[in-house]
């Protein structure tokens, strides 16, 4: 089930095109990863979906009604652009503070939620004084504190080190598998998404690149041979000649990326030794979700 | 719209130094009984209240429009108030929210204060013509009421820290000298001191009479009910136009 569709949404300020187009079906369960270069349009279309911002065109749907949105938006919480805090109080003020927009009526989940982050010892600590990781971690609680159905989190490891990054990543995923909390976040850290997300979508310019699941991705990703042998030169020759293919790239000149015959490893591992070439490396590979993301967006501003 | 009410109630009781600053401000009438002993010829209620209107009534009303507008501001300067919105809040419950926390603050720090004041006073010198001191006393309730709305509207449109704060004190403090200085001048200038007459700058300084003409009352309550009015529509349209650009 879709918990949240986005259809052809645009947004124009002015004569500017923001969004062009944008459409996203997020299942319920799932982590979506929105990634794109700064400007690409990602916070906007994170504002459109907290109400922030209205869409110049298309529809937005949650729970599979796109009418009342703003009753929908009662399940939700958002974290956009940086943790919303107020610097005069503490984070257990600012929790409470959160408590009573919301209407939560259980004052014992602020500190429920402050230890699931990890500031349960620090709650009466000023928040101006908070480091910018426990600042993150202090929003991550004021999101989860209406036990969220979906939760968009606009660069939540924005700053944090990596044994930061590496607790949110974590905390996310366990809110996915124990809580079933639907995830739509957006990050620089590609890695970071790679290993979190179900989903990804890419945006650039404000327009869709592409919507894929993680499987796709995998299959997206082009596999490779990597391979390096005694004679790069003649391996490319033999490459050409024999197995007839011009899918492969030499790689600063001593290692040879072959995409195709993925599936007979066995004839091309033979048809390079059976020439007289040694192979010194031979091993399958594939591209990253960075190296991916570069090639599309790479390709686009082309 | 109750929960609005009383998460903003929890963030301006929380929000450091303000409420304190508010506490003494509110205490500040308790001198004027003092202060009027001094050198007045009749001293009685009524003297006691025009000190108040004259000297610090003026004074506190703007001092706490300066404070309430920095608490304002400083829910924009935060985004905290985009909780509200992601809340699905409806507008008029925003705007009404802060209306409803900031009048009682007001009624608290200005009103509370100076009826208890004038009430320990009344104990100590004549009282006078009673229903001319309650007519005194809710027309300065709706002058300062209508100063904290206008303090709550400003500072709603202009959503700045700095900016909400100074356009209050300005907006304050500006017509009244302007009202003061040609009231001195000539009848020349009438139909301006006519106009300003309308707002609560220049009404707390009048408020306490002798006696009221129908005149002053209704631009006690007309000028009321147009500024917020008008100011409650603009903040509306410019919450609905900034909000949800």
């Amino acid at each position: 089930m879709n918990v949240l569709e986005l259809k052809n949404i645009s947004k124009k300020y002015g004569k500017a095109t923001v969004v062009d187009n944008f459409s996203l079906n997020v299942e319920k369960g799932h982590i979506c990863g929105l990634i794109g270069p700064n400007g690409a349009g990602k916070t906007t279309i994170m504002k459109m979906i907290a109400g922030l911002a209205s869409p110049t065109s298309g529809e937005i749907g949650f729970f599979g009604k796109n009418d009342n949105l703003d009753l929908s938006r009662k399940r939700m919480a958002f974290m956009l652009e940086a943790p919303i805090i107020d610097k005069s109080m503490n984070a257990r003020q600012n929790m409470e503070y959160v408590r009573y927009v919301k209407g939560v009526a259980d004052k014992k989940k602020i500190d429920e939620m402050l230890n699931f982050v990890g500031l349960g010892n620090v709650g009466k600590k000023a928040v101006g004084k908070f480091s910018l990781g426990m600042t993150q971690r202090l929003g991550i609680a004021m999101a989860l504190l209406t036990e969220p159905e979906i939760m968009v989190l606009d660069e939540p490891v924005n700053g944090l080190d990596p044994e930061g990054i590496v607790e949110i990543r974590l905390m996310l995923k366990k809110l996915s598998e124990e809580k079933n909390v639907t995830i739509i976040i957006s990050s620089h850290i590609l890695s970071e998404l790679s290993e979190l997300c179900t989903d990804f979508s890419i945006i650039n310019h404000g327009k869709q690149l592409e919507n894929l699941s993680r499987e796709e991705l995998m299959t997206k990703c082009r596999s490779y041979y990597a391979i390096r042998t005694n004679d790069i030169n003649r391996t490319a020759a033999v490459i050409e000649d024999k197995l007839g293919t011009k899918q492969y790239k030499v790689i600063h000149g001593d290692e040879i990326r072959l995409f195709d015959f993925l599936d007979n490893v066995e004839k091309v591992s033979k048809t390079i030794t059976d020439n007289g070439l040694i192979l010194t490396k031979f091993i399958s590979e594939g591209e990253s979700l960075e190296e991916f993301y570069l090639s599309k967006v790479g390709a686009e501003n082309e | 719209m109750n929960k609005l009410i009383k998460a903003e109630f929890y963030r301006v009781s929380h929000s450091g130094i303000f409420l304190k600053i508010l506490i003494l401000v509110g205490l500040f009438p308790l001198v004027l009984p003092f202060t009027a002993t001094a050198d007045m010829e009749e001293i009685n209620l009524h003297s006691i209240l025009l000190i108040y209107a004259e000297i610090g009534g003026l004074v506190m009303t703007e001092l706490v429009g300066i404070m309430l507008s920095s608490m304002i501001s400083n829910m924009y300067q935060n985004r905290i108030y985009y909780y509200e919105i992601m809340d699905g809040a409806n507008t008029h419950h925003i705007i009404l929210s802060k209306l409803i926390v900031y009048s009682c603050i007001s009624t608290v720090v200005l009103i509370i204060p100076a009826i208890i004041t004038f009430a320990i006073a009344g104990n100590c010198y004549p009282i006078g013509d009673l229903k001319q001191l309650w007519l005194t006393v809710i027309l300065g309730v709706v002058i300062i009421l209508n100063f904290t709305c206008f303090t709550i509207f400003i500072s709603m449109l202009i959503r700045h820290s700095l900016g909400g704060p100074i356009l209050v004190y300005t907006l304050g403090m500006l017509p009244t000298f302007v009202y003061m200085l040609l009231s001195e001048l000539s009848d020349k200038y009438k139909w301006v001191t006519d106009i300003l007459s309308y707002i609560p700058q220049t009404q707390i300084m009048e408020f306490v009479k002798p006696e009221y003409e129908t005149d002053f009352i209704v631009k006690v309550i007309g000028g009321f009910v147009v500024c917020f009015a008008v100011l409650y529509a603009l903040t509306y349209a410019s919450y609905k136009k900034k909000n949800f650009k």
